[in-house]
């Protein structure tokens, strides 16, 4: 069945036309996530460290008021 | 002449101890509490006006002055009870059993409007009690730490320009149930509970009554939980360690995480927007404050409101490799609400030092946010420090970054995608292709999201680009060819896609669109 179409379905049609799917090559993509993954590697191992000292850092003090 | 009997006398003739409401303005209601301290608990005169000077005007302060309240006396509380049956029934003194319960309203009530006694519609006259209806506060036999349970809406405090994490806490009122959108709170007694244990408590009150995955608990169970890392008894509670605070919360079912702000400060990492990231996320955060003489726990539960031109006249926080400088919401200065059981709901409170704020006695006053405990759901395993680090990497990315050297906002947070997906259905301004897309992607409960909006569209309310990234990618390997947790972005016209590893690219067009407002109330 065809019928009409909703309102919503035309400006998607109309979005939809006047859109379009820009592949992206290999070496695009490799870009993308090299750049992502910048730096992340000190950063990581900074934060690991500083998640264990933080275990660390929390004395027994008791929390009264 | 014989004169009829009023329903009172009726009542009081036929019905042992009666239970008995009556309403007052809000100015009148203290010396009142006061009477019932003398005449149903049995306290001096001058001891029960001094208890209710000291607590309970402190607490009325706070509120605006055109309240009624709705007393209700040999209240049945379920907190108090639990800590009674627990604890005060094991001492000698004849510990009393009941509380009063006050019920705020923003307008004036009398006790016909709680009951249907003509052809009034039940819903009419519940939505009007609804509608005016601005919660509860519990007052407990443990003179003089009288606060007890609370939930107070915010619109009942004179501050009330404030966002927040709230939940919907029910209640009844002569009978009616109701519900009111508030934060839990309550003071401690300094014998059953102290600061450490009541930011347990409302945490999981918070989480319980907001989602089914959680459940509130009484202060007796997380006692029991407690017990099996505690090497000393629990009661008379001495207070808890940060640890023992991290442990209850994952006991409970969260993934609790704890950050410190020496260890985060050493590599200058800014602490406080840490704070700000999962308060902006709508999840309260568990504080603790010290200084060499005192330890204290409150919790963080929101933020005061910005005008957008406040946000955009701030400088930017940090200029990228690209030349992208940015103002990061979460690096703003502003004031937080702080959840304190020493003090009434809602105090309001910088992140630097925030005893200066709302606490007179000045021994507070250098107390420091040294740590905080995080309650996350169990499985959010990417954490607001690499989230952050993450969306800035792709800020300023060649190809799916902002690249045209405009100044912008960054706002970054949690969503759940439940809510977040609806917000995109809902949203009016989103590209209709963009929204399709983003409604079929397969996505984890939370994701985070980072908004980024050109400075005229921030003071719109709206954004122009959008980042997502996938909440169960902890993004923990070193050597990773691959970072998948970005499922998705929107950038200068462009929607790009992540299929585990391999990006996708649409070409569509630019479209500034509505503001995610969900998460704080």
């Amino acid at each position: 069945m065809t019928g009409s179409k909703s309102k919503y379905e035309l400006m998607l049609a109309d979005i939809a036309a006047k859109s379009k799917k820009v592949p992206i090559t290999d070496a695009e993509n490799f870009q993308i996530i090299r750049e992502l993954n910048e730096g992340m590697e000190d950063f990581l191992l900074t934060q690991k460290k500083i998640e264990k000292n933080s275990a660390n850092h929390l004395r027994g003090v008791c929390l009264n008021a | 002449m014989d004169q009829s009997p009023s329903i009172i006398d009726i009542i009081t003739e036929n019905i042992k101890n009666p239970l008995r409401v009556e309403i007052f303005p809000i100015d009148q209601v203290a010396a009142h509490i006061s009477t019932l301290f003398v005449e149903d608990y049995g306290l001096a005169v001058a001891v029960a006006d001094k208890i209710v000077a000291k607590h309970l005007v402190d607490y009325f302060k706070t509120l605006k002055e055109n309240l009624y309240v709705l007393v209700e006396r040999k209240y049945v509380d379920k907190m108090y009870r639990d800590a009674y049956y627990h604890y005060y029934s094991s001492k000698l003194n004849p510990y009393y059993r009941d509380c009063i319960r006050l019920s705020f309203f923003d307008t004036e009530m009398v006790t016909d409007d709680f009951k249907r006694f003509d052809a009034t519609g039940i819903e009419t006259l519940k939505s009007r009690i609804s509608e005016h209806y601005l919660g509860f506060l519990v007052l407990r036999p443990t003179f003089p730490r009288i606060i007890g349970r609370n939930a107070l809406s915010p619109r009942a405090i004179i501050n009330d320009n404030i966002e927040c994490c709230l939940a919907k806490i029910a209640a009844t009122v002569y009978a009616v149930k109701q519900k009111v959108l508030a934060f839990p709170h309550a003071s401690q007694d300094h014998q059953t509970m102290t600061c450490a244990e009541t930011t347990v408590w409302s945490i999981l009150e918070y989480f319980g009554n907001k989602y089914p995955e959680y459940k509130p608990v009484l202060l007796s169970t997380i006692n029991q939980t407690l017990h099996k890392f505690s090497y000393k008894r629990l009661l008379p509670s001495d207070g808890l360690t940060a640890e023992q605070i991290t442990y209850a919360i994952r006991d409970f079912g969260f993934g609790a995480m704890i950050y410190s702000r020496e260890e985060q400060e050493k590599v200058s990492y800014d602490f406080n927007s840490i704070i700000s990231t999962y308060v902006e996320s709508g999840i309260p955060v568990i504080a603790v404050l010290e200084n060499e003489e005192l330890g204290h726990a409150v919790n963080i539960i929101g933020r005061t409101k910005h005008s957008p031109g406040s946000v955009t006249g701030t400088e930017p926080h940090v200029t990228l490799s690209n030349g992208l400088a940015v103002i990061d919401f979460n690096k703003i200065e502003r004031k937080y609400v702080l959840i304190d059981d020493n003090q009434p709901p809602y105090q309001l409170a910088k992140l630097d030092k925030p005893c200066e704020d709302y606490i007179t006695d000045e021994r507070w006053h250098s107390c420091d946010i040294t740590n905080i405990i995080v309650p996350l759901y169990h499985r959010i395993y990417l954490d607001a420090v690499v989230a952050t680090k993450n969306f800035y990497n792709a800020f300023r990315n060649s190809i799916i970054g902002v690249n045209d050297g405009e100044k912008r906002v960054a706002r970054i947070f949690l969503a759940s995608t439940r809510t977040y997906k609806q917000y995109v259905a809902m949203n009016e301004t989103l590209n209709i292709l963009v929204k399709e897309m983003i409604l079929a992607l397969p996505m984890p409960k939370f994701i985070w999201v980072a908004e980024v909006s050109k400075l005229d569209s921030y003071e719109k309310g709206d954004c122009d680009e959008l980042y997502i990234q996938d909440a169960t990618e902890p993004y923990k390997n070193s050597d990773v060819l691959s970072n998948l947790s970005f499922l998705a972005c929107y950038t200068d016209g462009t929607f790009f896609v992540q299929n585990f590893g391999k990006f996708e690219r649409v070409r569509t067009f630019a479209h500034p669109f509505q503001q995610f407002k969900e998460n704080l109330n």
